[in-house]
């Protein structure tokens, strides 16, 4: 698989995606980086001149997420997925559910003759019959910069360290290998050693552990369970550093959010504005590890700060434009 | 030695690892890589072979050194004792005749002189050969009457520590010696040392050899009929096995761990041989069975001392499986089960508290010899010990190890079907054990903050060979602190270092503590239900009922102790969290109603028992009779004082009974004694008097009927009779007389009730308002008995004591006496004063009954 085709099929040829644990990492991430609520919504916005519902339908990435909350969660899953996300504004195109603007993913942008854009389209063998062009080649799409905006990963977390991660996860031998080495151990040795399940399994998960360390992922079921590997505080620890890594990633959705309302708020005329609840910023997570190492913070309010429940002590309303 | 030898080996394997180890994280997904791999599981697999090689060799060569033992027999194997102690012998005094002889040849030295031997002196030596020849012959023919008459039905184990034990083998070896250092010296002027040469030291190796051979035969050689005289040999290998535990070569070697284990394991099915044929044997002297089996319970308190230092997983611990469910288990273990078509593995479970079971075991079987020949003494001793050791067991933290013990031996202290003098002591013991185990506990308990600060700081987390984190505690403490230390090193292993802070150390460990104390609580009426009534005590002796309950009281007001050390303790733990919040402990604050609920049961046994019982004459029996009334009357002033009129229904009519049986036997038995009148002789009606009286004092300051029981009991023992009526008012009049002449052995006890029963009426706000600065008027309903009472605020006394209220009221209208007659007696005259003067002197609007009305119903 080379990075271009993976540039183009980001949740499909994206083998990595397929591993046990990375897909877990991968909806872990989906679930949690803009938390799932009914009431309050994680981000709520107010708009003069325009209804919010309409600027909330033009905000729509995918069919199934008509919100601000779903237009988040889309751009830092793109984020994480394809480390730098390329989003086109248009205007005009009011036909459909009477959009004022319209917000679209752009893959395969490239760069070209001091500073003009095009998008790339994939070569034959990338593409799905429907999409060639008749001549076996993919096209060439102008694109105007002027209404183009580029988000990229935070400082914190650069694009080679979740490389790192990702392929460490990818790589972690999963169950089917297991299988495979367990029936000649049990099998072939009577009297000698058996193959010790326990010490693998151990391994394995310290191993899962090990090379989710950075962005601080618990994988779940592996510190929790029965046969959990690390102690409790290490757990909550490890999950504010994981929060902290959702909150850097949120940061940079909530950037492209600005930008395009900017961008969109300019050429439409209205204002808008949005607010946060109970939705930490990365600065308040470093905050809350430092109370927590110094031990100045119950197990209770983490397990609040960590799930982002609008509902905690440690909660608060944040203005984000 | 060859454990010394082994300790210093692995502290040079654990140096050389800890040089060898590298700082920082370990290289998991290597690891994990190299785990598929079949070299790795064969390297792995190669040097476990090594390893089971060198133990199973170790254990080969025991097991060949015993079983020659076995097969050589008596015969063989005192011969080479005596081979060795010949050699020996003859080694020394050769060393000595030729040192001397090199000394006085080469180099001039004469060190002592040379005696010229007469002839009586210089057959000695033969002399003492010949004799120590014979003694052996004896002692050997000795040994095998013992064998084929005392030992012929026994296990291979006991025959062979008949003539296979330390001792034995040293008799042997002490004669050896003497046979051996005498004919040497008999050969010697056949070898060419003349006499002339041989100083007085050979001769004085030859006496103290033969001394020392006759002295040892003389104690105890010939002792080999009592089979408890050879436990002395598997009590030692015991201790040697448990002392071993604190080896720190041990703590990382769980071959050896469990060759010690075995060793322990032998030795404790030995003493189980030997207890089950004292019991066989009646002429047995049990002494000797109750110190084997108190020095047995003393070496399980040195294995508590040291039980910490063990993991949980240890090899110590003997295993037994633990088959999963597949619905418990987690995906892992089913996909790996179900992708090799194998079924969920078995987890070996270690036994953790083995060792105190099996004693458990044999001491309850000694108690049990003991009972069947009613040796009382012996089988309280036995009693003693246990609860002794559960209470070590206790304060040592096991609380799980010391019911363990409890459980056992109370099951056999109920189900052994005598009835004796030294079934009662046993019957009781049960609930004594559990008093015991309480106070440990409460002991332990109050240093357990303590006890986690010092186990966190002298715990080096960091250090991933580190065997175990030195916290006492029960299992689920044990356990934890263990499995923490575990959790701990994964942090090293996965980043260099450790994260967890020490408030979390600190934290996680104090949760396991309140854990463990919040479900002691739980269970604690359950446990003192369980040991406070046996099996089949519907059907017991009321010796035995009253034994019993008298301990199961006692039992229940230590755990009102200890539930009171839980409370402080529980918060000194909490502080140990930081910031987060104490969990919720109802079950503590609910603790006190559901022990006071428990007590009725007990003394509802304990007032069954009593009316049975009968004053003891002799003193070399317990008093349960007395006890058991004094218990009683104890216990129905509380529940009158409280208004349990429950309580006082089912206990108040066997006091009675029970208080005039023992007035007919102090009468019968200390009145012909004293030469003077002596008030004293009416303690037990005056305190039954002083009750009744404050059941009706209670009753007026409630307003309820809680006397209505005690007024029915009363009538139901006098009846008609007015003479009985009669003689308990002159009780009371005597008793007044007797009041100057000094106090009674029970006055500070009814001083107490009447000054409770005082401080009762002045917070009811009754207190007479002439004596008090602070109250000028009466309350307005003040019961007109209270009124008569004229408690004083300042100084909470009665003017009138409760029984002289009791006589009046109750007794006297059933003696059938006019109210004149009853006037001039003494005993309640005051209380005829005391009505005139307060019912006469104001307008009384109370709501509750008048005196007036209860002595006019009384008449009814």
């Amino acid at each position: 698989m080379t990075d271009r085709r993976s540039r183009w099929f980001p949740c499909g040829p994206k083998r990595w995606l397929q591993s046990d644990h990375t897909h877990i990492l991968y909806q872990d991430f989906n679930t949690r980086v803009v938390p799932y609520r009914q009431h309050p919504k994680a981000y709520v916005m107010q708009t003069e001149g325009i209804s919010p519902h309409y600027v909330e339908r033009s905000l729509t990435l995918r069919e199934n997420a008509r919100s601000l909350d779903g237009f988040l969660r889309r751009v830092a899953s793109k984020l994480l997925v394809d480390h730098e996300v390329w989003l086109e504004v248009s205007f005009g195109e009011r036909g459909r559910n009477y959009a004022p603007f319209a917000v679209s993913n752009v893959d395969g942008v490239r760069q070209v003759n001091g500073g003009s854009m095009i998008q790339v389209l994939p070569s034959l063998s990338d593409l799905p019959d429907w999409f060639q062009n008749g001549d076996g080649w993919g096209r060439e799409v102008d694109l105007d910069s002027d209404r183009m905006i580029c988000i990229v990963l935070p400082d914190d977390y650069p694009s080679q360290l979740l490389t790192q991660v990702v392929h460490e996860l990818a790589n972690v031998p999963s169950m089917a290998d297991l299988g495979k080495v367990l029936n000649p151990w049990s099998s072939q040795r009577p009297g000698g050693e058996l193959f010790d399940s326990n010490v693998f399994i151990r391994t394995r998960d310290l191993a899962i552990t090990q090379a989710a360390l950075p962005i601080g992922w618990t994988a779940r079921e592996i510190l929790m369970q029965a046969r959990r590997q690390t102690n409790e505080y290490y757990y909550y620890w490890r999950e504010l550093h994981f929060l902290h890594f959702l909150a850097s990633i949120r940061a940079r959705a909530e950037e492209a959010l600005r930008q395009v309302l900017a961008m969109a708020g300019k050429q439409c005329g209205f204002v808008a504005s949005v607010t946060a609840h109970g939705i930490h910023t990365p600065t308040e997570v470093q905050e809350f590890i430092h109370q927590f190492e110094a031990g100045n913070l119950a197990f209770s309010d983490v397990n609040d700060i960590i799930l982002e429940r609008a509902t905690a002590q440690h909660t608060k309303q944040r203005r984000v434009i | 030695m060859r454990l010394r030898l082994h300790t210093l080996l692995f502290a040079l394997k654990q140096s050389a690892l800890r040089l060898r180890r590298r700082s920082g994280p370990r290289d998991l997904k290597r690891e994990l890589k190299e785990q598929l791999t079949d070299e790795y599981w064969s390297r792995r697999e190669r040097s476990q072979s090594r390893r089971l090689w060198m133990v199973r060799q170790r254990f080969r060569l025991s097991s060949l050194v015993a079983a020659t033992r076995d097969r050589v027999g008596f015969v063989g194997s005192s011969l080479l004792s005596l081979l060795r102690g010949f050699a020996l012998g003859g080694l020394l005094v050769a060393v000595v005749v030729l040192t001397e002889t090199a000394l006085a040849r080469y180099m001039g030295l004469n060190l002592f002189p040379s005696i010229a031997f007469t002839p009586p002196l210089g057959a000695f030596p033969a002399l003492a050969a010949q004799v120590s020849a014979s003694l052996l012959g004896f002692y050997l023919a000795s040994v095998s009457i013992v064998l084929g008459n005392a030992y012929h039905d026994v296990s291979a184990d006991v025959r062979a520590l008949v003539f296979g034990n330390s001792r034995t083998r040293l008799y042997v070896a002490s004669i050896g010696m003497s046979i051996g250092s005498g004919l040497f010296l008999v050969l010697l002027p056949s070898l060419g040392f003349p006499y002339g040469y041989l100083t007085s030291i050979a001769y004085v190796f030859l006496v103290v050899f033969s001394g020392w051979a006759f002295v040892q035969l003389a104690f105890g050689a010939f002792n080999l009929f009592n089979p408890v005289v050879l436990g002395e040999e598997p009590l030692q290998a015991l201790y040697q096995a448990i002392d071993r535990l604190d080896s720190k070569g041990l703590l990382g070697d769980e071959a050896v761990l469990q060759a010690a284990s075995r060793e322990a394991d032998k030795a404790l099915a030995i003493l189980a041989h030997l207890v089950d044929l004292t019991s066989k044997r009646g002429s047995v002297d049990r002494n000797g069975l109750v110190h084997m089996v108190e020095y047995l319970l003393v070496q399980v308190q040195f294995y508590a001392q040291r039980k910490h230092l063990l993991t949980p997983t240890s090899s110590w611990f003997p295993r037994e499986p633990a088959y999963p469910k597949w619905i418990e288990s987690d995906y892992t273990d089913t996909k790996i089960a179900l992708e090799t078509s194998m079924p969920l593995q078995p987890r070996m479970a270690p036994i953790t508290d083995w060792l105190e079971r099996r004693t458990a075991d044999l001491a309850s079987a000694a108690l049990e010899t003991c009972v069947r020949a009613n040796d009382q003494d012996a089988a309280l001793r036995i009693i003693v010990a246990v609860a002794s050791t559960a209470h070590a067991l206790a304060r040592c933290y096991r609380l799980d190890d010391a019911e363990s013990l409890a459980r056992v031996v109370r099951e056999r202290c109920w189900s052994i079907q005598c009835d004796n003098a030294a079934a009662i002591v046993v019957t009781s013991g049960p609930p004594s054990i559990l008093s015991n185990i309480l106070l440990g506990w409460r002991e332990a308990i109050a240093g357990w903050e303590e006890e986690i600060r010092k186990a966190v700081s002298t715990t080096d987390w960091n250090r991933v060979d580190t065997a175990v984190v030195r916290i006492r505690g029960p299992e689920h403490v044990w356990t934890t602190a263990q499995r923490l230390l575990r959790e701990t090193q994964a942090e090293h292993e996965l980043t260099g270092r450790r994260t967890t802070p020490d408030w979390y150390l600190h934290f996680s460990l104090a949760n396991a503590c309140i854990f463990t104390i919040r479900e002691f609580v739980k269970q604690l009426p359950q446990l003192l239900e369980n040991f406070s009534s046996g099996p089949d005590l519907a059907q017991s002796s009321p010796a035995v009922k009253a034994a019993n309950g008298g301990q199961a009281l006692q039992a229940l007001a230590k755990a009102e102790v200890v539930a009171q050390t839980i409370s402080e303790s529980v918060e000194a733990l909490e502080s140990l969290k930081g910031g987060n919040d104490p969990l919720p402990f109802e079950e503590l604050e609910r603790l006190p109603d559901r022990l006071g609920a428990l007590r009725s049961p007990i003394l509802e046994q304990i007032a069954e028992a009593v009316v049975e019982l009968r004053p003891e004459q002799s003193s070399s029996q317990p008093d349960l009779f007395g006890q058991s009334l004094y218990t009683l009357v104890h216990h129905t002033e509380q529940a009158i004082a409280s208004g349990d009129a429950s309580l006082i229904k089912r206990t108040f009519p066997k006091v009675l009974v029970a208080t005039m049986v023992l007035e007919e036997h102090v009468l019968s038995t200390y009145g012909q004694q004293v030469q003077e009148y002596n008030p004293a002789l009416f303690d037990p009606v005056i305190d039954l008097l002083e009750i009744s009286g404050l059941a009706v004092t209670y009753e007026a300051l409630r307003d309820d009927h809680s006397a209505d029981s005690v007024r029915k009991a009363w009538h139901a023992y006098i009846g008609e009779s007015k003479d009985a009526a009669k003689r308990i008012l002159n009780v009371l009049d005597a008793a007044h007389f007797g009041i100057p002449m000094g106090l009674t052995p029970r006055s500070l006890a009814r001083t107490e009730w009447e000054q409770r029963v005082s401080e009762r009426i002045v917070e009811a706000g009754y207190a007479s308002p002439e004596d008090s600065p602070f109250n000028s008027s009466p309350a307005g309903n003040t019961p007109l008995l209270i009124r008569m009472l004229s408690v004083s605020e300042d100084l909470p006394s009665m003017s009138l004591d409760p029984r002289e209220v009791f006589g009046a009221m109750v007794i006297g209208p059933m003696t059938g006496e006019p109210e004149s007659t009853l006037r001039e007696r003494v005993g309640i005259k005051r209380y005829f004063e005391a009505y005139d003067r307060h019912s006469k002197s104001q307008n009384f609007t109370g709501t509750s009954r008048s005196a007036s009305e209860e002595e006019a119903g009384t008449s009814q």
